[in-house]
């Protein structure tokens, strides 16, 4: 982001803890307070699922294997999730992450397979191809003055249309394993992409929690017009946000190729409705209404763990998208319930 | 519409009568309203009678109790015990907020209240519904024929499937008079009501708009005018209502008055024209002055010069759509002027936008807290860090124990309650809230601190508090510039105050002559005088 470190002052990093100074309460106020079915209700609601699976289930579900391939799976929607939080962190909603992230599976998968393209190279073109995604839906919404959310629906299609016309509709297989051990291979039991999810959550959290530039960010989703106001440039601030969002869309897409070893057309449509969900349901977690990085990582897996169950019991297909929807309404409810729907798209200059 | 009242007059014609020695009863008698805040006394005991066909004016200065006095009649704002209300004669409820008598109240804001997406067919349907045919359709032909002869009654031919946006703004006002007389049940026993329905209309629409008014009278309305402008009273008004200070100082019928007269009932002294004083700064002392203005042109703003020294506190005072509000709108980089030079401690400079204000040392405080002064969903400290996040970060982290020591200092420094850095701001009072903005913009060290009606909507000791934050910063050497429409705490709190009329600055006031009548009687300079003084 473009204003960060202005100031490198000698002032040591200070150990912070939340920060209050304030009359301290008990130790024991202070965990519940942390812990309460309020603030993390969705590590309660995965708690309740994972009881009931494990009830209807004993076997299957306590299968390690069960859990190291739900997390594998789960990690490329978490980045794709961390890529719908940045924007609508400042406000803005970015419905093309999603199928960036099959627009880049295909061009990785086709520039490997096809070009021979070292796949270190690929990953640094598909990256750049999610920045240019991120500047178009900037351009669309800043310039051309379309409200984000039809804006990024617009892209999104054509974004998918370009990833169809390319892929012919066809799945190519990638016989490179330099490449597809990058998503298989295993470390501590999980796979890489696991690993990346988790490196990328930290980034995200540390990048809006603890920086001026994610703190402005905030700001610009609270309220663009007393944002610029405070002298931010809301525009730019709002492009970088989209190009962060279309570089994880990126990020995601390299993983999944490499997990699966093979491109898969139309792949983006299933992760946009769970990334949305994932961020509006993260953000009653933790921070009391606003979205944040480690509450979308926890509600993705508690919906994780809610689809996977249902998958064991053996339950139709549609049962993904019947839980997705709700939970969606049941998360955008609660923001509003608590009082703090920050979660409107604001009105952009 | 059948003209019932004895005292229904044709258009153009001025009444004579005193309303209580005429002998139908008022279609509307509002008596012994009097209106507390907390700590103010809006509205001392007024009467008020409207009766049919004729038009009231309502006048007064800012703060005087008129648009006290409409919210009271209009059903906003309930009266204080004692206050009786009479329709046609008969008692009424006044607190009753709909139904009844209040079904034969219109009232026009100046925003008129139409739907500009929505054609005029749909915009009279708001009020009136639609005409159905049988199964539920509507009647579209019925509807056009119907919206076509209401218009034509007030002489204008238009389209009514056109969408209300696209009509002139002339055209707009007379759709919302139509709409509001035409939803009156029995005009003999309607009130219609116009809430400065001319302050944003071009000089020369404001008659048609004055000719559908009186058309409204002549159809039996009783019409309540209230405005600024003197001149539109003294061409549409027949009788008079003056206000001050919340107590009824005059009634009498409009005709025999003059502008100057006018001026006198409002302000209550005579004030010699001549006391204008001399505008524009002296070249010489351009090299000490904070900030200078010269030659400013923007939408309203008309050749406007002001200047500021170092630790001053000027006001600059004016009738809404004056151009009062475009001075601070461009000195804070959010509006360009068309042409004009602005000068900051001599130096001519560019305000291209907020953050290149703010690179100056140039912080507003908005007239409009939400959303422009504060972010609602963010806590009291990281609102008053946000304009100035660099002192609490380092090497690229933000320090929440910084930013909250930080904040606590402004907490405690201007006694914010409550004194909790984490609250959200949402969930303090007006005037707590006012005094987190203010905070965040003195936190910065503005050089120039412009403030946009600063106390509106706070409560009287917070408004206090407020001004003595202002004083606290222009004794570290800030330079304020404050626009308000509460003239008498200009005239309390300022060094100097600038009038604006019709773009142009009227006078500038210093020392003694700073008073709310000093203001009053420049701001309600008519576009017609000038010059001649």
């Amino acid at each position: 982001m473009t204003q960060s470190v202005e100031d490198r002052s000698r002032v040591p990093i200070l150990p912070d803890v939340g920060g209050t100074q304030a009359a301290a309460p008990s130790t024991a106020r202070k965990i519940w307070k942390a812990i309460s079915p309020r603030r993390v209700s969705a590590i309660y609601l995965a708690a309740i699922l994972f009881a009931y699976f494990t009830y209807r289930l004993p076997d299957l579900f306590l299968e390690p294997r069960t859990w190291t391939t739900l997390l594998s799976q789960q990690s490329i929607a978490v980045i794709v999730a961390l890529g719908v939080l940045i924007p609508v962190a400042a406000g803005v909603f970015d419905v093309s992450v999603a199928y960036t992230m099959g627009l880049t599976s295909t061009v990785m998968t086709l520039l490997i397979v096809e070009h021979n393209t070292p796949w270190g190279l690929a990953a640094v073109l598909v990256i750049v191809i999610g920045a240019v995604a991120g500047l178009v839906n900037a351009f669309v919404i800043s310039i051309l003055k379309v409200n984000s959310l039809i804006a990024t629906l617009g892209t999104g299609m054509v974004i998918a249309a370009i990833d169809l016309a390319l892929s012919s509709g066809e799945s190519r297989p990638i016989l490179n394993t330099s490449f597809t051990d990058l998503g298989t291979n295993r470390f501590l039991q999980l796979t890489w992409p696991v690993y990346a999810a988790l490196a990328v959550a930290a980034i995200t959290w540390y990048l809006l929690e603890h920086t001026a530039p994610g703190r402005r960010t905030y700001a610009i989703g609270g309220s663009a017009p007393a944002a610029r106001l405070a002298g931010i440039p809301v525009r730019r601030y709002i492009a970088v946000t989209l190009m962060c969002a279309g570089v994880l869309g990126a990020v995601a897409g390299i993983l999944l190729t490499a997990r699966i070893g093979a491109n898969t057309p139309g792949v983006g449509q299933s992760y946009v409705l769970p990334g949305f969900a994932a961020v509006f349901l993260g953000a009653t977690q933790f921070k009391d209404g606003r979205m944040n990085a480690w509450g979308t990582v926890v509600a993705i897996l508690a919906l994780a763990v809610g689809t996977k169950g249902f998958d064991l019991i053996g339950v139709k297909l549609w049962i993904h998208d019947l839980f997705y929807g709700v939970a969606l309404i049941v998360a955008m409810a609660m923001s509003v319930w608590s009082k703090r729907s920050s979660i409107e798209p604001n009105g952009l200059p | 519409m059948s003209p019932s009242s004895a005292d229904l007059r044709l258009p153009g014609q001025t009444g004579e009568t005193p309303p209580h020695e005429s002998g139908a009863a008022p279609t509307l008698s509002v008596r012994h309203v009097t209106k507390t805040f907390p700590g103010q006394v809006a509205l001392n005991d007024v009467s008020l009678e409207l009766r049919a066909g004729q038009v009231h004016a309502l006048v007064g200065h800012n703060g005087s109790g008129k648009s006290t006095l409409v919210k009271v009649i209009t059903g906003f704002h309930a009266p204080d015990p004692g206050a009786t209300v009479e329709h046609l004669g008969e008692p009424v409820d006044v607190a009753a907020t709909a139904g009844g008598w209040r079904d034969h109240v219109h009232t026009i804001h100046q925003d008129l209240g139409l739907v500009p997406t929505l054609s005029v067919i749909d915009n009279l349907a708001l009020v009136h519904g639609y005409r159905k045919r049988p199964g539920g359709r509507i009647d579209w032909r019925a509807e056009r024929r119907n919206a076509t002869a209401i218009l034509r009654e007030f002489d204008v031919d238009i389209d009514p499937r056109t969408p209300v946006g696209e009509l002139s703004r002339r055209d707009q006002a007379v759709v919302a008079i139509a709409r509001a007389v035409s939803g009156l049940a029995d005009d003999a026993r309607g009130v219609l009501i116009l809430d400065e329905p001319t302050a944003t209309l071009p000089r020369k629409e404001v008659h048609v708009l004055f000719d559908a008014v009186r058309r409204a009278a002549a159809r039996g309305c009783a019409v309540l005018f209230v405005s600024h402008r003197l001149s539109d009273v003294l061409e549409i008004g027949e009788w008079l209502t003056v206000l001050r200070d919340g107590r009824k100082v005059a009634e009498r019928s409009v005709r025999g008055l003059t502008h100057e007269s006018l001026v006198t009932l409002i302000v209550g002294t005579a004030i010699d024209r001549d006391t204008r004083r001399s505008i524009g700064a002296p070249v010489s002392s351009q090299a000490e002055e904070a900030i200078s203005v010269s030659h400013l042109h923007s939408g309203k703003l008309r050749d406007f010069s002001f200047s500021a020294h170092r630790q001053e506190t000027v006001g600059v005072a004016g009738l809404d759509g004056s151009g009062r509000e475009d001075i601070t709108r461009i000195l804070a980089g959010l509006e360009r002027p068309t042409a004009g030079e602005i000068r900051l401690d001599g130096v001519p400079v560019r305000i291209s936008s907020p953050a290149a204000a703010l690179a100056k040392g140039i912080a507003l405080v908005p007239a409009r807290r939400v959303p422009e002064g504060l972010v609602q969903q963010m806590s009291v400290s990281e609102n008053i860090t946000l304009p100035l996040l660099r002192t609490v970060t380092s090497r690229g982290r933000l320090s929440r124990r910084r930013e909250n020591r930080d904040a606590r200092t402004w907490i405690q420094r201007f006694d914010i309650k409550p004194a909790d850095p984490h609250r959200e701001v949402a969930n303090l009072s007006g005037g707590n809230a006012q005094k987190v903005v203010v905070a965040k913009w003195l936190r910065t060290r503005p050089r120039i601190l412009l403030l946009e009606e600063p106390t509106a909507g706070v409560d009287i000791g917070a408004k206090g508090a407020i001004w003595d934050m202002v004083a606290d910063a222009t004794r570290d050497g800030t330079t304020a510039v404050v626009t308000s429409s509460d003239w008498e705490e200009l005239a309390e709190r300022c060094d100097r105050v600038v009038v604006v009329a019709n773009g142009r600055v009227q006078a500038v006031l210093v020392d003694d002559g700073i008073t709310t009548d000093q203001i009053a009687h420049h701001a309600l300079q008519e576009p017609e005088a000038e010059g001649v003084a």
